[in-house]
């Protein structure tokens, strides 16, 4: 009698769990069939899960983005550079930012200018920006900072109504730059994603560069071509919808040194990010004290990012608009823009987790490589925490959005481009 | 006509001649094999411009010699490995030796030129002027498929053979191999893509962990060659070259020290093979001479510190006695004289010195003399350790 009751429950069993895999492998199946027509398969490398790993259960959305807007390729109003050489950097706008009244700006680096967009991706006018080699892009909803760091060390300060108001010289930087920032106290620098310097004005330069009395010979060259640039960029403000600028003289700026990279307008947060592939990402979060420009307090996460994927490098460390952060890697496995297969994880860790040393995260947004040429960097994080992606495609320059899911949308049914593991 | 014969000869290996090709293949073989590096790490005792401290130097040079001794022992068992590589097509094998610090070394002199499509050389140091394109940034830099006179400027399209592109890059259709993953980039290693119509390749120079690496690129027409950093998709793949001496010290050949005042090629002094010691192929000579004749070593340092500085030549009796030798550091230019009748084949230990990091041919390089010699003057190659 016990042997057969033992029987049957054991038959009771294992009806379950053939029961339980037929509907994971349906499910499975439903989701596949789900993302064949709208987004790319979510691939799962199984090799790189641990065992330890697999019990987490995390969930990750692939998520396409919706469309905010397409500029098409070209020079007139309304359009953004493209260049494809055979041989050489084929590439569209160098950089998208946006502001925290939601207004977008794009570096249209082939044409040398920025184009203003509204926050819903409407068009409202580009502005020249005087500089040989326009690369980064920082705003806030007041100014626009320009940088050109491979030609001329230069950077110009524009308003949203396109008018160039102010022309800087940086000094002689120890290394490339690797990003620009908007802050309450004017723009700052980073270089070799270590160090960041507040860029002030420190002294006018003249027409002549003033370059006897600079401290380093970049310095002097760079002088003297910005103030040429300025002076003698004058065709592209001729064409409708661009904004008109005049000959600004130049300044030389003056260099701050910041504790971190600073993660809002304000300068009361910053971080310093290290990354291994082996050890996992370090962040030190560091309170500032705006006035002195000092670390005040410093608190360091090891957060897990898209646990059970193999990472290959971090992309980039920013605020999440609530006081978290926004951690985007790329994945080892990275797909092409090809097979359309995940090349990106964002990871949110929210306020309440910047206590905890693993960095309690929220779900995990995969996106993928879909840019035909480079456009900078793969995405940006609004001051709204937002996701703005750019994507150079056949028509034209298409900007994304995509968002991290709410509370309330993560305790529901997962949908069909979501993956519990 | 010595050169021209030379060049002649290099042609001919370059067009194919597959005896030629593996005789050097042999060549290269002996040299790694033991050779070459039994040589690298042999150190001078004491020259005699250090006479004055003999004996402090010398219990200081013979610590210094085990323990560069021992790294080059090591570097060159890599080395002989990626050259015995039994996956390596023979037409591909034979290529220089040469270090990462040369290959940064010869970016550096690139850049502010002007990206001309098809040139696969420049001036180096020019500041301005014409350059090369992407992938002759890298052919230069590489060293393939020749070793490339370091002044030396060919006409855009000129007959190479064969003439690699970013396909070649791409493809792995060359001497050099595909990384499973670009973290195990280092500085030297090249990333490319290439889709079928168009493509576009730079040299890495650092920092992939943010995805965005500093690089060495040739941009495109009407842009100038930089050393920057940028964001590299998925596209952009790690390619590392053959034969590269894995060292953490710097040392930088003759072919990668910029000489002025010679008869060969752009300004070139003469290369030679006729005396043995030399370190990789060949070394540089120099007659004295009262015009301006140097020839200098210009490397990025990677950090700022100290460096103990090594210089090679050959000896042969009709050597000067009294070359002079410059090291320009952070804190000025040291003078310093050297007797090539001796101490051939040999590191000499010119001394500790200080440099900032970076790439500075004022305050960071070391520079032979020829001018005002007394006998033929020797540039064959310096060695840079960074002083733990």
């Amino acid at each position: 009698m016990r042997r057969r009751r033992r029987l049957a429950l054991g038959l009771a069993v294992g009806v379950m769990a053939c029961l339980l895999g037929a509907g994971a492998l349906a499910l499975s199946g439903q989701v596949r069939e789900a993302q064949a027509g709208d987004a790319p398969t979510v691939t799962r490398p199984e090799s790189a899960v641990t065992k330890q790993e697999s019990a987490v259960t995390r969930r990750e959305i692939f998520s396409p983005g919706k469309l905010l807007v397409t500029l098409p390729w070209g020079s007139g109003q309304g359009e953004v550079g493209l260049i494809t050489p055979e041989e050489g950097f084929a590439h569209g706008p160098e950089a998208l930012t946006v502001a925290p009244d939601g207004r977008i700006a794009v570096l249209d680096s082939v044409n040398k200018r920025v184009v203003c967009l509204d926050s819903t991706g409407d068009f409202v006018l580009a502005a020249p920006v005087p500089l040989t080699e326009p690369r980064f892009l920082a705003v806030d909803n007041e100014r626009l900072y320009v940088l050109d760091c491979d030609t001329s060390q230069s950077l110009a300060v524009l308003d949203w109504e396109g008018h160039v108001l102010e022309m800087l010289v940086l000094p002689e930087l120890p290394d490339v730059v690797t990003g620009l920032f908007a802050t309450a106290q004017g723009p700052s620098v980073e270089v070799a994603h270590e160090k960041v310097y507040l860029v002030g004005a420190s002294k006018a330069l003249t027409a002549a560069g003033d370059g006897s009395q600079a401290a380093g010979r970049d310095v002097e060259a760079a002088g003297r071509d910005v103030t040429a640039a300025a002076q003698g960029v004058p065709a592209a403000g001729s064409d409708a919808g661009q904004a008109p600028f005049g000959a600004v003289a130049s300044k030389r700026a003056s260099l701050r040194s910041l504790p971190g990279r600073p993660l809002d307008r304000e300068l009361s947060r910053a971080v310093k990010v290290t990354f291994k592939p082996a050890t996992g990402v370090e962040i030190t979060s560091v309170k500032l004290d705006p006035a002195g420009l000092s670390a005040t307090q410093q608190n360091t996460l090891r957060p897990t990012l898209a646990s059970g994927r193999a990472l290959e490098h971090l992309v980039s460390v920013d605020s999440d608009g609530q006081g978290g952060l926004v951690v985007g890697a790329r994945l080892l496995e990275a797909g092409s823009r090809s097979d359309g297969r995940p090349a990106l994880a964002l990871t949110r860790i929210p306020a309440s987790a910047s206590g905890s040393k693993q960095g309690t995260a929220s779900p995990v947004l995969l996106l993928a490589d879909r840019s035909m040429v480079y456009v900078g960097q793969p995405y940006v994080v609004a001051p709204d925490g937002r996701i703005f992606q750019p994507v150079a495609e056949e028509d034209g320059y298409s900007i994304f959005v995509h968002e991290f899911p709410t509370s309330e949308q993560t305790s529901g049914t997962p949908s069909a481009e979501e993956v519990e593991r | 006509m010595r050169s021209l014969a030379r060049n002649c000869r290099r042609e001919s290996l370059e067009a194919g001649s597959r005896a030629a090709l593996t005789s050097r293949m042999r060549q290269n073989s002996r040299l790694t094999g033991g050779g070459r590096m039994a040589r690298v790490g042999r150190l001078t005792r004491v020259g005699r411009a250090a006479r004055g401290t003999r004996v402090a130097r010398a219990i200081h040079v013979a610590q210094l010699g085990r323990t560069v001794l021992a790294g080059l022992v090591a570097a060159s068992i890599g080395v002989g490995a990626l050259v015995a590589s039994p996956s390596l097509p023979a037409a591909h094998a034979a290529i220089p030796t040469m270090t990462r610090a040369e290959i940064i070394a010869r970016a550096e002199t690139a850049l502010g030129l002007t990206y001309v499509w098809g040139r696969e050389s420049w001036v180096p140091n020019a500041g301005s002027g014409d350059g090369s394109d992407c992938s002759g940034l890298v052919l230069k830099c590489w060293e393939v498929p020749r070793t490339m006179l370091y002044q030396e400027e060919t006409p855009a399209n000129a007959s190479i053979v064969p003439r690699y592109t970013t396909y070649e890059f791409y493809t792995c259709d060359g001497p050099w191999y595909a990384l499973s993953s670009r973290s195990l980039l280092r500085e030297g290693d090249i990333l490319v893509y290439n889709n079928g119509s168009s493509g576009h390749v730079v040299i890495y120079a650092g920092g992939d962990a943010w995805n965005s690496p500093i690089i060495y690129e040739a941009p495109g027409t009407g842009l100038t060659i930089r050393r920057t950093s940028r964001y590299l998709g998925s596209e952009y793949q790690p390619r590392r070259r053959n034969s590269l001496q894995e060292t953490n010290y710097l040392i930088l050949d003759n072919p990668t020290a910029k000489s002025v005042g010679g008869s060969d090629l752009g300004g070139n002094w003469t290369r030679s093979t006729s005396a043995s010691g030399y370190y990789g192929d060949d070394y540089q000579v120099q007659a004295a001479t009262s015009a301006t004749a140097w020839a200098r070593w210009t490397p990025r340092f990677p950090t700022s510190g100290y460096y103990d500085v090594f210089l090679r030549w050959t000896a042969a009796s009709n050597r000067a006695t009294s070359a002079k030798v410059h090291i320009n550091t952070a804190t000025g230019q040291y003078v310093k004289y050297v007797n090539q009748q001796t101490d051939g084949g040999a590191w000499y230990y010119l001394g500790r010195y200080q440099f900032n990091a970076g790439y500075n041919t004022g305050s960071g390089s070391v520079t032979i003399w020829a001018t005002g010699a007394n006998g033929y003057v020797v540039a064959d190659a310096v060695m840079l350790c960074p002083v733990q």
